[in-house]
């Protein structure tokens, strides 16, 4: 009986619902915004294209730096949902198994945590570089959690550390992936969201108060 | 054929089948279920990738059981001592089934990815939250079209480039070129995407689509056969000792009919997809022979 993971499952699970339902509440209450809802497919199309690209290096890749930015300009919504659906779509190219769901949460929570401290991560770009480097840990981290618990059925410490160990390599490259991307991509998409969302209309009523005051 | 029931049918067996496998500590019933698994993909794909499969499961198994006794010392049955530590039979059993373990899961995996397509997923989402339906579907469909922008971009940037062999670092900056580029150009289509929908009119009522699924009577009748095998399963499976114990001795649980019982419930749930299988193939091969 692997009754650890039932419950992680069901936590995983419960998680999820609130996030989407939080989500589709906010958009029923905003009301203008099915733009949102394309914005975010585009961008959850581009972090999959992104991972797609970059299949050809192991650990290489754009997506947590683009959930990331997806989370800081579009609210922590819209960053939670790029984040999981980025780890779905992509699963169907790159194999769909018990750990979607898992996956799901932990891209969709940094997207999430990226937009509640957007102001923060807008203002300080050294704040940002460590936040998508321990991204890339955490992300690490947790995945082992889960595989630990697949196998052992609870949280085995010497199983855990040797699974961090051998994925060590591995979660380097990933945060150091995450810092350089988030170098090259942070001014010029920061730039190219505003303006979508300018040109668009997509601006919340305090935002744009904030940007009249600056 | 189990692809042509009903899509929240073929949800609902993954789930169920995912739920038996998190629940049911047994190498023998993991085994059949890598048997069936395997015997169902092979109806779908080539020969050298099922040979591909088999040897991948071989390999993880036997990898699984070498690296789990470095790892663990518990169990009484030393083999022999490595680095001043106990290298245990018990560990090694343990090792090979967590290989059964996790190949199972990749196969089940697979074989999940066979059956429910795209659209049924989109259709079974759809029924639950439409928005997210949509989100996703949409997406699916921009990703195709980014990856043929994509590459015409990089194409024509590395023309620009004017080297004959660009470097890891030329390529990579190129990659990041072409992903800015690709993203203003995906922002701008869709957008207009977006307008065009609500000029149209979207969002104003309760969207309706078409949808070719039916829920028939033959569905009801699977989704019933199945819903009490599983739960006989899980309340037979309640304190009969089938959980099989690693440590501190390798015990087989003892057999006896509630037992055997289980095991063939298991196997004809895991069997489903691939008994289905057969009965259309037999059922074809027997009208031919009437030609």
């Amino acid at each position: 009986m692997r009754f650890h993971l039932a419950v992680v499952y069901g936590i995983v699970m419960v998680i999820l619902m609130l996030a989407f339902r939080q989500f589709f509440v906010m958009l029923e209450k905003k009301k203008q915004d099915f733009r949102l809802l394309v914005v975010i497919s585009v961008l959850t199309a581009l972090s999959v294209t992104g991972r797609l690209i970059f299949a050809v290096l192991p650990g290489f890749k754009p997506v947590t730096a683009v959930v990331i930015i997806s989370g800081i300009y579009f609210g922590k919504e819209a960053g939670f949902l790029t984040g999981s659906l980025t780890a779905l779509i992509s699963n169907i190219y790159f194999g769909q198994g018990a750990w979607t769901p898992f996956q799901m949460m932990v891209w969709g929570i940094i997207g999430g945590i990226a937009g509640i401290g957007s102001g923060f991560l807008r203002n300080h770009r050294s704040g940002l570089y460590l936040y998508s480097a321990a991204a890339g840990a955490v992300y690490s981290l947790l995945m082992d959690i889960y595989t630990v618990l697949w196998i052992d059925g609870y949280l085995n410490g010497s199983r855990y550390l040797t699974a961090l160990l051998t994925s060590l390599p591995f979660t380097v490259i990933y945060a150091g992936s995450n810092v350089i991307f988030m170098m090259v991509l942070r001014k010029p998409v920061g730039r190219k969201l505003m303006r979508v969302r300018k040109k668009f209309g997509l601006e919340s009523p305090e935002n744009v108060a904030q940007s009249v005051r600056k | 054929m189990f692809e042509s029931y009903h899509p929240l049918i073929n949800v609902i067996y993954f789930t169920g089948i995912l739920v038996l496998l998190l629940f049911c500590d047994n190498p023998v019933i993991l085994a059949l279920w890598i048997l069936f698994s395997i015997l169902f993909l092979s109806c779908h794909r080539k020969k050298t990738e099922i040979c591909k499969i088999i040897t991948g499961i071989l390999i993880l198994i036997c990898g699984m059981a070498c690296i789990n006794p470095m790892i663990s010392h518990n169990g009484v049955t030393i083999l022999f001592f490595m680095n001043g530590k106990a290298v245990t039979l018990e560990s090694a059993i343990y090792g090979g089934y967590i290989g059964l373990l996790l190949s199972s899961m990749m196969l089940w995996g697979s074989c999940l990815n066979q059956v429910i397509s795209s659209d049924k997923f989109i259709y079974v989402s759809g029924r639950v939250m439409p928005h997210l339906a949509l989100v996703i579907s949409m997406s699916m469909r921009f990703i195709p079209l980014f990856k043929r922008k994509a590459s015409e971009i990089y194409a024509y940037q590395k023309i620009n480039m004017k080297k004959n062999r660009p470097s890891y670092m030329d390529k990579l900056l190129l990659g990041m070129k072409t992903f800015s580029i690709v993203m203003t150009w995906s922002f701008e289509n869709a957008l207009d995407t977006a307008d065009s929908m609500k000029s149209r009119g979207y969002g104003i009522r309760k969207r309706t689509s078409y949808s070719i699924y039916r829920f028939s009577l033959r569905d009801a009748v699977f989704l019933s056969v199945f819903l009490t095998a599983g739960i006989l399963i899980l309340a037979l499976w309640k304190d009969s000792g089938m959980n099989v114990t690693f440590y501190p001795v390798f015990r087989w649980p003892e057999r006896n009919i509630r037992n055997i019982l289980i095991y063939c419930l298991c196997g004809g749930a895991a069997g489903i997809p691939w008994i289905f299988e057969i009965k259309e193939k037999i059922i074809w091969n027997y009208y031919r022979s009437g030609i």
